[in-house]
């Protein structure tokens, strides 16, 4: 039972590469350098303390784990701080500490660790912690603030409601929507289903309420464009998502304006940037094969949008991601790639 | 099974069930209910002691006439059996304990098709006398409504706050709402049976 | 044949006697079972219709004309003969979150204005949506506020922030959906069953 020495065997080609797990994680850790700031700068010093106490706690988490079933330390390869950043990140700022400490316990504890490691995971780590809080305490996971910066965001000051759950008011509905929401919020809304570039680049700056690494598109190209370039994420699954989200919200928006709002504004509201670079591209839960990451993203972002328009849940990346990680070996199955010279046994047969 | 000095004593069969072959941690079997009513003690206990009655009256019955039953309808016979007393169960909740009868819904009636009356039926009252069959029948409803009784002692305290309605918890405490819901069972469900794997081997390895 | 008879003997006694066990179970524990279900609408009459429960003999009987609905006529008859009318209640159904919601609607006696609702059967989200189930967080919104009933005459509206007009009604955190479903049942049931009240009087 000593898995530390397995083999893993990938599709080829095997090129010989410095790509060890602890740099991919070091790299994602470089990335999220600019959300970390622009979620400081947007909702203040005070939210530092949840990426601190959902770190703390996954690494804490992941030596008692280790000790119980005596296996080495594994914090070496960073990933335990990683999922504690993300599901920091992935959370509303306002959320208590133990909310925080419960997440983390889940995420590495149950996610991780029971299921024997870094690399046994069927699922993204953070993302179960999430889904955990989301469903324990879902009325503090949805409480918004509004980021506490003056002037710009003078208009979303009020603002609790995230764009993207304004968004289900349409224009028709408008004595509706203001029994529930401010004007400002409606009017927000209205800017945003139509794509109004000022809004957009609200959205694109983060001066919106949301959770706390989401809110700032720009940020997350950034970091998203490092990891790219470092070539730790695969540009298929981020692509594959945001194409699959801007083809399914531009044809929605191109058929029935009054049901979907601008595809710009469905990937820079909520956190469609944020799971398209740093949640669903987990190199763990994800797919090997090119193909298979293609579909893995496409399937992503589809999803996101199905659960964003017809569900009762304004957002929808957690478990658009959750889903796809679930059927992540099957799309591996389905792509296999065939050794040169030979035919693929069909499906069935294997 | 002929050998009758192999046969194991009634108080072996009793302590058996309880927490040896517990129908729910160790065998894992009838795990419909365990899943569905431990959202709190009272739908617990009321579940586990119905299963007990049911278990005890439907062992005494099959015990009594495992010499008539025929091979191909003993099947038949079981459920005829297990049937009755799961309706009689259902009538009394509901003319005396009508709120629990609400509470507990459809998985009262459930009770006919959970596998640890049938499989005891089968495995050990039909071929055993009559008073291990008895003891049979108690060790494994006892540890029916044990596990039942620890997997709602989680969930209550964390979903409510309380434990058979008595507030445990310190002022101002966060309830825990998947506690209550199906993921939450089946969290808990994992960590109690990996807990007690855990205690025995641990104890088995001190032993040897 | 008599063959077949001979094996499945067992069978046939078993299912005669614990068959007519049974039925004499029956005879016995139903009619306890029917006095509950009565009490529990009666209880939650109680709780719905306000004096229900300080009326010194309450009393109800069902509005046999109207077949849609069960419609209970509400009042109290004390020993000394004098009766009063308190209101009427009547059993609503519909779609909620998880299923569907069974909800006993209060009417004041006039017929114009709800009084009170309280949850027959629901199988909301543990929660979030089965606290339309709970007295502060949502069934006292549709008791009269500051003396004054819910007037049946414009259709309530669910809203999510703190309510300014009377037929507001703040949605539960958390359970928008189910809230709205309560209110729809509500304003779907409401006014048809009023009007009938008022026909039959």
């Amino acid at each position: 039972m000593d898995d530390q020495k397995q083999l893993n065997v990938s599709p080829t080609p095997h090129v010989s590469a410095k790509l060890t797990t602890s740099r991919m994680m070091a790299d994602v850790l470089i990335a999220l350098i600019p959300v970390s700031v622009t979620a400081t700068i947007l909702f203040g010093w005070r939210t530092l303390q949840l990426p601190l106490i959902c770190v703390a706690t996954c690494v804490v988490t992941e030596i008692i784990f280790n000790f119980c079933r005596k296996k080495p330390n594994s914090l070496g390869d960073c990933s335990a701080v990683v999922t504690g950043l993300i599901l920091a990140f992935s959370v509303p700022p306002t959320l208590p500490w133990f909310a925080c400490v419960i997440g983390s316990v889940v995420a590495i504890g149950i996610a991780k660790m029971l299921f024997g490691g870094l690399g046994s995971n069927i699922f993204n780590p953070a993302m179960v912690g999430r889904a955990f809080l989301m469903i324990c305490f879902g009325q503090l996971m949805t409480t918004w603030t509004a980021p506490g910066v003056e002037d710009t965001a003078k208009i979303y000051a009020t603002t609790r409601a995230t764009p993207l759950a304004v968004a289900k008011f349409t224009e028709s509905d408008r004595s509706k929507a203001l029994e529930e929401v401010s004007l400002e919020e409606y009017e927000i809304s209205l800017k945003v289903r139509a794509g109004n570039p000022a809004v957009l680049g609200d959205l694109l700056r983060g001066a919106v309420g949301g959770c706390l690494g989401e809110t700032s598109a720009l940020a997350i190209l950034i970091g998203g464009a490092y990891l790219l370039w470092r070539k730790t994420i695969s540009y298929q699954i981020t692509l594959g998502m945001i194409g699959a989200i801007l083809i399914f919200a531009g044809v929605g928006y191109y058929l029935a304006p009054q049901q979907v709002m601008h595809p710009l504004g469905h990937l820079f509201a909520g956190g469609a940037m944020f799971g398209a670079f740093f949640v669903a591209t987990d190199p763990v839960s994800s797919p090997l094969s090119t193909p298979g990451r293609w579909l893995f993203g496409i399937g992503t972002g589809v999803l996101v949008m199905v659960i964003r328009i017809f569900s009762g849940y304004p957002e929808g990346i957690m478990f658009a991601v959750l889903i796809m990680n679930a059927i992540a070996p099957l799309l591996d199955r389905w792509t296999e790639p065939a050794p040169l010279g030979t035919k693929v046994k069909t499906a069935a047969g294997s | 099974m002929a050998d009758k000095s192999s046969e194991p004593s009634s108080l072996v069969r009793f302590i058996n069930g309880i927490l040896p072959e517990n129908p729910v941690l160790r065998l894992v079997l009838g795990i419909c209910p365990t899943l569905a009513v431990t959202a709190s003690m009272e739908g617990a206990i009321t579940m586990g002691l119905a299963a007990t009655f049911v278990l005890f009256c439907s062992n005494f019955f099959v015990s009594l006439l495992k010499r008539f039953l025929q091979p191909h309808l003993r099947i038949l016979v079981f459920t005829i059996i297990i049937a009755t007393f799961v309706t009689i169960v259902d009538m009394f909740l509901k003319a005396f304990m009508y709120d629990m009868s609400r509470t507990l819904g459809p998985y009262i009636p459930l009770i006919i098709v959970n596998c640890i009356i049938i499989a005891r039926a089968e495995a050990c009252a039909s071929k055993s006398r009559l008073l291990p069959s008895l003891a049979d029948a108690l060790g494994m409803g006892l540890g029916f409504t044990l596990a039942l009784c620890i997997l709602a002692s989680v969930r209550e305290i964390l979903a409510d706050g309380t434990w058979l309605n008595i507030p445990v918890m310190w002022e101002g405490f966060t309830t825990w709402t998947i506690m209550k819901l199906a993921p939450g069972a089946f969290l808990a469900f994992g960590l109690v049976v990996g807990a007690n794997n855990f205690i025995r081997r641990k104890l088995e390895e001190r032993k040897s | 044949m008599i063959n077949f008879i001979k094996q499945s003997a067992l069978v046939l006694v078993l299912a005669v006697v614990f068959g007519s066990g049974l039925a004499l179970m029956y005879a016995g524990t139903n009619p306890l079972y029917l006095a509950n279900q009565e009490k529990a609408t009666l209880d939650s009459i109680a709780k719905t219709i306000p004096g229900a429960d300080t009326a010194q003999n309450l009393q109800t009987s069902e509005v046999e004309s109207i077949e849609e609905y069960r419609v209970y006529r509400v009042f109290d008859s004390p020993e000394d003969g004098k009766e009063t009318l308190l209101g009427w209640a009547y059993v609503a159904k519909g779609k909620g979150f998880g299923g569907d919601i069974k909800l006993l609607v209060g009417l004041n006696a006039q017929a114009d204005a709800l009084v009170g609702i309280d949850v027959l059967e629901d199988v909301e989200t543990p929660g979030f949506g089965n606290y339309i189930n709970d007295e502060e967080r949502w069934k006292s919104k549709f008791r009269p506020r500051d003396g004054k009933a819910l007037s049946l005459d414009r259709n309530l509206v669910v809203i999510k922030t703190t309510p300014k007009k009377p037929y507001q009604i703040q949605a539960i955190t958390g359970a928008t959906i189910s809230s709205k479903a309560v209110v729809a049942i509500i304003n779907d049931t409401a006014g048809k069953v009023a009007a009938q009240i008022k026909q039959e009087d």
